[in-house]
This record gives structure tokens, C-alpha cells and sequence, in this order.
């Protein structure tokens, strides 16, 4: 069997596994994450579970993960060059979970009713959210890290709290070793059985791999694969956890050992990074600067294109396009991008991102290591602690807010609602600080990350939790979401009630009241909907976006929490716009009640009739917080755009621009308009079609109506 | 300078290289059969009406000063005889029902936009396109623009039928770096049936433009069931071979467009 047939092979085998997840558990919203669905007859039986039902602390976390790899069913498919698969997440098997709201066992009521008021997204035990550095993994080996536990639960013997800690690390690296002893039993087993002389030397192969890496490190490139493979898929079991790292430069040395020594071919490595994409849609950066500047584009990052263009499924790499790059990666990456229309690679922008993160007091050396390692995130691996992408302030909600208090006096006008939204907001930023700091203070009694902390530089060494004190760094992130519809909501109400007066404020607020329902309010509606708003092109339309992004930047750049936390600004809202939407009544932009909020830093659908992308670039570029977290453009291409002559060369140019302005990280979708239109009436005829969401990509089958139709809304579709 | 256009389009990829802006004038000797800008046609201001975006609030019946608007049990009707392109009803409309096409802009205003994407032009070898219409319609407002825009290094495109006098289309040679010149049909006759003007100095104009060595893309619209006939293609092409300094020839599918635009400005057909 050729390697071209055992990936159409392992393909259809995962489009297949992603129907039954939705048959048994419906639409998910979220990025697919590569898990397959437990055999039917299997029962979780955690041992340590409190009366509520959910669990907390270190020993708890450490026994029930523990008893979850062990008992994890082995998954080998004899056409696979890596064993396993994961199936379940610890995080989720507490009582009461919800992805929105995390479950936490201390108190903290006294913030819940500003929280609550301003809408806002507090973080408090979330998890994970800051990457790994597989390098200490890649180097230590299973074997390595459970020493280098039994090592600290020694040297802090006489702390208690530590003492449970490395006790739970060492039942962690255990489970885990005993699963990755299941897994190459597992292909043993089916070796013998096999008849197939290339699968059954396979199997053994892969038998051999897995026996060693229970205590060894990776040597070749393939233990390599499988090694990240193992991690990413214990990690995910223990909390979901999806960060990558600089995935070429962590494989490279072994490609070039393979080869120097004849072991492998170019194809047998491609291979070999096929299956570990396949295993798990982690995030990856491609190329970029080394901390020196020098460029780490290597024949590994063109392998593991050539290998992502040939996946076809979910998959989430990002390219670090920067002034001394080889051009050659971002063409490839375009091109990939443009063939195969599932919406990866993405682009990072290294020059914003550097120059930022240095706003904080950073090196531009420890900057450049700064890397794509999530959804919307950058993330020092090892190093850094950061609850990246679950802080979020609904600023539509905080509008609301002023805007009522404002509407309520008795000469409301713009300026006064301006200077209210400031006073909430900072309000708000100030709940937000405080939640972060509770969160830093109780999340290791809470919730330990125990897998995390093995890769990471400071926990072993200090004793502490990566979430207590084990991180070198601390840069705790705050998005504000909904920047568009706010903004729009300010530049309409100053254009039609304060310019040109030919709305009341007491009508528009009247409407608003009314959800704009009776007839005459259409009217007002409409006029505040085509009124001035942000990437119109016109003059100062960017005006409102960009006093936004300055009182973000003013009220939380180069902030530090009372607890001595940095604080990083951003604009992302995740997935997360239809929630906050749901929380939000009509607003002065035209928007009626429950309606989804803007997305991320981008302009409201429909923002220009040519829908001119330059437009947009250049007005997301305008509002970039500026501090080395990201404003992302989401942008959406209609095919009549990729048809077009130089296209590579154009859309090259375009996200170049966009960077060179400020930018800092473009996901985009590739979409055939009218397919995804048929494809959201009917879903179950596309089973293989793969969209980028947000910074994440999911099967389009998999994301509910209210998502799927978010998609359909920001396609920008060219007119001629 | 002042002129008159009926759109700006940025980001376009498809009128010229790399990443443009098209600046669309109007006003059109020619009256091509599948036109997709027939709101190009005319020089003056007109007025498109989107029945499907009209609330029905009323507020053009009330401000028309020559009661070209009616409002009766909820059917909007508009008498365009009577209308004389003032524009009021447009800027009342609310939900941008009613919409002026041929806004008149001065040259500084417009560059004012056209610079905004300079670096999109620098990084894809991108630039200026002025179309229409028949951009040489206008032909002092053409000259200034262009003009203006390579004084700021902006790269220039023209696109045009090449309709117009020898002279007025020489004069543009300075500012201009690609003419994107279009030929809609090979044949004599044909090519007065479906454009209403002669093929024969658009032809001429294009031999001596090649002549003063004028860099050239030809551009052919390829019409289902009018030209799209191989003894067409192979003519252009026999034309496009005996052209110096002609950089491509581009056959340009067709869209129907225009067909909704037509609606849209209250005409049923095509002239």
C-alpha cells in the first residue's frame, strides 16, 4: 500500500469518526480537536469525585487522570504511523461544566454582579491557554520527566502543598506511561495477527516506538511525531489543552539525522507529519525569526506544508511572515491556502508583534519567541502564564449600560454617553484585573495543570504551579469584544442625532427599547444602520474604532494587576460573538436584540458594496491594541477573488500591507459562496467541508445553525 | 477639475495588475448590447431605485419638488420623465431604496482616496485604473486624474473602447502606463449591431497607439450566442500579433449584470 493510499485511507477514517460524533452528541462550536468516540461499553469510574460530583486539587486531579489513562482504550489503526487516539477530557467530567463558565470551588460572589452587569468573561479556573516547550519533553522522554518529578517532590518534601503537587505529577506521567504500554501491546497484538507483510512490519514498528518511549526519549524522526502525539493527546485529556510551538524547528534535528543516516526519505517524513497533523489539529507556527532574527524556515516547515496540503481535514498552522523571511514559505503557504480552500495555513505578523510585546518591557529576543501557539495567541513555550483567549469584556454590553444610564437624564447627548462608557468600562476592566488576580491566587487549589507544568521552565525548579508562582513570566490577557458594533453605535447616534439631526435621541432610544419592532421604528433603524461606521472608507470612519482601541490600550496596556500581574490588551472575541450577542438589546448601530456582536477586530458585514478588502486591512490595522496580542482580520475570500490572475502574488501583497501597517494575524476562509450557502440549508451533503470559525477550523456539520449562518454573514462576495 | 463617475471600487483584481483602484466615469458613446454598466450610458445623474430595499416611509413623496414620487396603498411608483436628477428624494431615502448614480468629484478629492491604498499598488505592482463609461468621454477630467496620479508615482491604467479622436486619446499616452483596450467584435457590421458605433477607428486608434509605442493589454468580452465565434478569437488574435508592444490579450467572460441594473434604473430593455 502506497503512503498516497493509507492517507485517502486515514482521511475517510476520520470523516467517518467525525459523523458519529455528531450522531451521538450533535453540533459542538468548537475546533474539532481530533478525539474519537470511546467503545459504547466503556464506563468512566473516577475514584476521587466530591458529593457535588466535580473534583478539585491536586491529588484528586493527579488519581482521577491517572486512572483515566490507565484504563484509556488503546487505539491503533495498522495504517497509521502513530498509535492512539484520545477520547475523553478530565476537565469536562466535573459536575455542572460549562465552557463558558468554568468550575471553580472558592467563593468569589463579591465580583460575580459587575461580572454579570458588564458581561464579562472572567477566566476564573479556566485552564491551560499558554504553551508547552515540547523541547524539554523531546528531550527528557516520559522517563526523564517522571525523574525529574520524583526529583522535586525530594527537594520539596517539607512543603505540603508541593509534596501533592509532584505526588499528582508523578501519578500523571505514570497514566501515562501505562496507556502508551497499552498502545504498543495494542500493536503487537495486532502485528501478529496481521497478514498484510507492509502493515504487519508497521505495526511492529510502531509496537517498538511506543515500548520505547514509555521511558525514552525520542531518536528518529517518527519517535518524534509520536512523542508530540503522545503529549498532545494526554494533554487534551487531561484539560483540552491545544498548544503547539515552533513545530519545524522542533523537528528538524531528527529529519536531518534520518537522513544523513539514510534512514528516511523526504516522503516517509511527510508521512510521518501527516499523521501527527491527522492526530490532532494543535497549533503550530511555521518559520519566523529565532530569537537573533535569523530565519527558521528549514526544509521541515516546506515537509510539513507539503504533508498539511495533502491532509485535507481540520488543521491549524500558522505562517510567521516577517522582512527577512524566505518568501518562498509565504508563497507556499498562500498556495496551499488557496488549493485546497480549508482555511489553513494562517499568517502572523512578526513585526507588530515583536514591537509590541517590547512595549511590556520585554527583549526584542524574548519577543521573537513569542510564537502562534493558539487559537488567536502568541505564547512564550515554557515560559510565559497567560489565560490567553478566555478573558473577554463584552463591550456592547458596557454601551448598553451607559447608554440607558445616559438615556435616563434629561439632557442625554454624545458626549455624555461617551464619558459614561469610558467610566463603565474602566469599571469593567477593573472587575476583569481582579477576577485575574483571584483566579492566580486559588486556580492551583483548583486545578493544577499537571501536564503543562511538566513542560514548562519553573515549576519543577520552584515547587509551584505554572498558575502559582512556576512561571517565569506572567502576561495575563484582556480582549475586549464587540468593537465594531460599539463603535458603529457611537458614529451613527453622532450622525444622526448630533450632526445632522434628524433623529431625537428620545426617539432612537425609544426604538431601541422597542427592539426597533413597530413600523416607524424600521425607519430609524435603517438610517442608523447606513449612517458613517467603521472600514467604510469614508473620512474619520475608522474614528470611533480607533478612540476605542485607545481607551483599551490607556485603561490596560502596560498595566500591572494589584497581585503584580502584567496585563495584555486585545480585540478577539472567539467564538464567542452569539453569547454576547444573546446578553445585548438593540443597540443605536441598527442591530436588534440577541443578534450576534461584531467579530474580533473586524468591521460589521456589509461594510462597503465592493467589500473592498483593502479597506478592511487597513482599518483593522488601525485599531491593533498594540502590545504583542492580537487584533485578528477574519476574512472570508469569494472564489471570484482566488480566480483571479495573480492571485498568490496579490493576496501576498495584500496581508504583507496589512502586517507592514500593524497587523497581526490574518485567518482566512476560502469559500465557493454559493456551496456554503447549500451547505448551511444542508449540511449532511458537505460531511468533509472544513471552515475557519475563528482562529479555529471545524467541520462546517459540526457547528450549529446560529455559527453556521456567522460564517454565511461575513462572506464577502466580489460583484463583478 | 471636475468630473462625473458612477463608482469607485477598491481592491479590484481585475482591471490591470496587481491591486487596483477603478475610478468608473461616466457617460458612453457606445451602446454594447450586453453592457454590464448600462448606469454608465448617460452623462448626467440618474436615479437607481431598489424596489425590494423601499420601506414604503414616504419621505421622497414628500421632498420631490416635481412629484415624480407616488406612494399609493403601499405601491412606490416613479415617474422618470418628470425627474430631474436633483438628488432630494436620494438623500431623504432612509433605507438606500432611492440612490443618485454620477456623483461629481473633483480631482483632489478623488486622489484623496485613491492614495489611501498606495501601499497595496507598491506591494503588488498595483495602481490607478480610470473606467467607465468611456473614461475619453471626459476627457480633460481623464487627463487630470491621470495626471495627478502619476505625479504621485501612482501607476496608471486606462481602460477604454478607443472611441474617441486621435487626438484625445494621444493626449493621454504621457500619463498613462497600460491602455487596457478593448475590442467587442472583428466584424465590421457586427460590431456596429451590438455597439452602435463603427469598429474601424477604434481599430486605427489602436494601430497608432502600438505605433508611439504605447504599452497595450487587449481586452475581449466573450458574449454567449454574439461573438463568441472562433473566427472572432482568431481575428483578434491576428490582430494582437501584428501589436509591438502589447503585454497580453485577455478574453473576458460575460456576466449579466447589467440586466439588474437595467431594472434598477427603471428600464425594462436595452436601447
Amino acid at each position: 500500500m502506497s503512503y498516497r493510499e493509507q492517507m485517502n485511507h486515514l482521511r475517510a477514517k476520520k470523516s467517518e469518526q467525525t459523523a458519529a460524533k455528531l450522531r451521538q452528541l450533535d453540533t459542538r462550536n468548537e475546533d474539532d480537536y481530533g478525539w474519537v468516540l470511546p467503545p459504547l461499553d466503556f464506563k468512566v469510574e473516577l475514584p476521587c469525585r466530591d458529593q457535588d460530583g466535580s473534583f478539585f486539587g491536586s491529588h484528586a486531579w493527579g488519581k482521577n487522570f491517572r486512572w483515566l489513562m490507565e484504563h484509556h482504550p488503546p487505539y491503533v489503526d495498522p495504517e497509521d504511523a502513530l498509535a492512539g487516539r484520545w477520547m475523553f477530557m478530565l476537565s469536562r467530567m466535573r459536575l455542572g461544566y460549562k465552557l463558558e463558565l468554568a468550575n471553580f470551588a472558592f467563593d468569589y460572589s463579591n465580583l460575580k454582579s459587575e461580572q454579570l452587569k458588564y458581561d464579562i468573561t472572567c477566566g476564573i479556573g479556566k485552564d491551560a491557554h499558554f504553551a508547552p516547550d515540547y523541547q524539554i519533553g523531546l528531550d527528557c522522554g516520559w522517563g526523564g520527566l517522571l525523574a525529574k518529578a520524583r526529583e522535586a517532590r525530594r527537594k520539596f518534601d517539607a512543603d505540603p502543598i508541593a509534596r501533592e503537587l509532584f505526588d499528582a505529577e508523578i501519578d500523571a506521567v505514570e497514566g501515562i506511561q501505562c496507556w502508551i504500554r497499552h498502545l504498543a501491546e495494542c500493536a503487537e497484538e495486532l502485528s501478529a495477527s496481521e497478514r498484510d507483510p507492509e502493515l504487519k512490519r508497521n505495526l511492529q514498528e510502531m509496537a517498538t516506538i511506543n515500548f520505547k518511549l514509555i521511558h525514552e526519549p525520542p531518536e528518529t524522526l517518527r519517535e518524534a511525531c509520536q512523542w508530540i502525539a503522545h503529549f498532545n493527546m494526554a494533554s487534551r485529556t487531561y484539560n483540552r489543552d491545544g498548544a503547539g510551538g515552533q513545530l519545524d524547528e522542533l523537528l528538524r534535528p531528527y529529519y536531518e539525522c534520518d537522513v544523513a543516516a539514510k534512514r528516511i526519505t523526504d516522503a516517509d517524513a511527510e508521512f510521518y507529519v501527516f499523521c501527527l497533523l491527522l492526530n490532532d489539529p494543535h497549533y503550530y507556527q511555521l518559520g519566523g525569526p529565532d530569537e537573533d532574527g535569523k530565519d527558521q524556515t528549514s526544509r521541515m516547515s516546506y515537509l510539513i506544508l507539503d504533508a498539511a496540503e495533502k491532509l485535507q481535514s481540520s488543521c491549524n498552522l500558522t505562517i510567521r511572515v516577517f522582512d527577512g523571511m524566505d518568501t518562498g514559505l509565504f508563497r507556499r503557504g498562500v498556495e496551499v491556502l488557496l488549493k485546497n480552500k480549508l482555511g489553513y495555513p494562517r499568517f502572523s505578523g512578526d513585526m507588530a508583534l515583536v514591537k509590541g510585546f517590547k512595549r511590556n518591557g520585554y527583549s526584542a529576543e524574548l519577543a521573537r519567541k513569542r510564537i502562534a501557539t493558539g487559537c488567536n495567541w502568541m505564547s512564550l513555550p515554557g515560559l510565559e502564564y497567560t489565560l490567553n483567549d478566555v478573558v473577554k469584556i463584552n463591550l456592547a454590553k458596557v454601551f448598553e449600560v451607559a447608554w440607558n444610564e445616559v438615556s435616563a437624564t434629561s439632557a442625554p447627548d454624545l458626549a455624555k454617553l461617551w464619558k459614561a462608557f469610558c467610566r463603565h468600562f474602566r469599571r469593567a476592566a477593573e472587575v476583569t484585573i481582579a477576577g485575574l488576580d483571584f483566579h492566580l491566587e486559588h486556580q492551583y487549589l483548583n486545578e493544577p495543570e499537571l501536564l503543562l507544568n511538566l513542560l514548562s521552565h519553573g515549576p519543577m525548579e520552584k515547587g509551584l504551579d505554572v498558575s502559582h508562582g512556576g512561571a517565569i513570566y506572567y502576561n495575563m490577557a484582556i480582549d475586549g469584544a464587540g468593537l465594531a458594533t460599539v463603535a458603529d453605535s457611537f458614529a451613527a447616534v453622532e450622525q444622526r442625532i448630533e450632526q445632522e439631526g434628524c433623529l431625537l435621541w428620545s426617539e432612537v432610544a425609544a426604538a431601541i427599547r422597542d427592539d426597533f419592532a413597530l413600523p416607524e421604528e424600521n425607519r430609524i433603524r435603517l438610517l442608523l444602520q447606513n449612517s458613517n461606521h467603521y472600514c467604510s472608507g469614508q473620512e474619520d470612519g475608522n474614528k470611533w474604532a480607533i478612540k476605542l482601541t485607545e481607551l483599551l490600550t490607556e485603561t490596560l496596556g502596560g498595566r500591572l494587576t494589584p497581585g503584580g500581574r502584567k496585563v495584555i490588551p486585545g480585540w478577539f472575541s472567539w467564538a464567542d460573538t452569539i453569547r454576547f450577542g444573546k446578553s445585548v438589546g438593540a443597540m443605536p448601530n441598527g442591530r436588534k436584540a440577541g443578534e450576534p456582536i461584531s467579530h474580533g477586530a473586524n468591521p460589521t458585514p456589509g461594510f462597503r458594496s465592493d467589500g473592498a478588502l483593502t479597506v478592511m486591512s487597513t482599518g483593522i490595522a488601525a485599531v491593533q491594541p498594540g502590545f504583542g496580542n492580537t487584533a485578528p482580520w477574519q476574512l472570508e475570500l469569494d472564489l471570484g477573488i482566488v480566480n483571479s490572475c495573480d492571485c498568490v502574488k496579490n493576496l501576498m501583497a495584500l496581508m504583507s500591507a496589512h502586517f507592514q501597517m500593524g497587523g497581526t494575524l490574518i485567518n482566512i476562509n476560502i469559500v465557493d459562496a454559493k456551496m456554503i450557502l447549500d451547505a448551511h440549508k444542508h449540511p449532511e451533503k458537505y460531511p468533509d467541508l472544513v471552515v475557519r470559525v475563528t482562529g479555529f477550523s471545524a467541520y462546517f456539520t459540526s457547528l450549529s445553525k446560529d455559527f453556521r449562518q456567522l460564517v454565511v454573514n461575513r462572506l464577502i462576495q466580489e460583484k463583478l | 477639475m471636475q468630473g462625473r463617475i458612477f463608482d469607485i471600487r477598491r481592491f479590484s483584481l481585475h482591471d490591470g495588475p496587481g491591486i487596483r483602484t477603478v475610478v468608473f466615469l461616466k457617460g458612453c458613446p457606445l451602446r454594447c448590447v450586453w453592457c454590464h454598466n448600462p448606469e454608465s450610458w448617460n452623462g448626467g445623474p440618474e436615479l437607481f431605485y431598489d424596489a425590494a430595499k423601499c420601506i414604503g416611509c414616504g419621505r421622497c413623496v414628500q421632498v420631490c419638488p416635481e412629484q415624480c414620487h407616488t406612494l399609493i396603498n403601499g405601491i412606490h411608483n416613479i415617474d422618470r420623465t418628470r425627474c430631474t436628477g436633483c438628488g432630494q428624494c436620494a438623500l431623504e431615502c432612509c433605507s438606500q431604496a432611492l440612490r443618485m448614480v454620477g456623483q461629481t468629484v473633483d480631482v483632489v478629492k478623488l486622489m484623496a482616496e485613491i492614495r489611501q491604498d498606495r501601499i497595496y499598488y507598491e506591494k503588488s505592482g498595483g495602481g490607478l485604473t480610470v473606467s467607465g463609461g468611456e473614461p475619453l468621454a471626459q476627457p480633460e477630467f481623464t487627463r487630470a486624474l491621470l495626471q495627478a496620479a502619476k505625479a504621485e508615482k501612482i501607476q496608471c491604467c486606462l481602460d477604454t473602447s478607443g472611441y474617441a479622436d486621435w487626438e484625445t486619446l494621444a493626449s493621454m499616452m504621457p500619463y498613462t502606463d497600460i491602455f487596457l483596450y478593448d475590442i467587442k467584435e472583428t466584424d465590421s457590421d457586427r460590431h456596429r449591431q451590438y455597439t452602435g458605433v463603427s469598429l474601424e477607428p477604434i481599430l486605427e486608434n489602436l494601430r497608432r497607439l502600438d505605433a508611439a509605442g504605447a504599452t497595450t493589454i487587449i481586452r475581449v468580452p466573450i458574449i454567449p450566442g454574439m461573438n463568441d465565434r472562433s473566427e472572432h478569437r482568431r481575428a483578434v488574435e491576428a490582430i494582437v500579433a501584428q501589436l509591438k508592444h502589447c503585454l497580453k490579450l485577455e478574453f473576458l467572460s460575460y456576466h449579466p449584470l447589467g440586466k439588474s441594473k437595467l431594472k434598477l434604473l427603471g428600464k425594462g430593455t436595452k436601447k
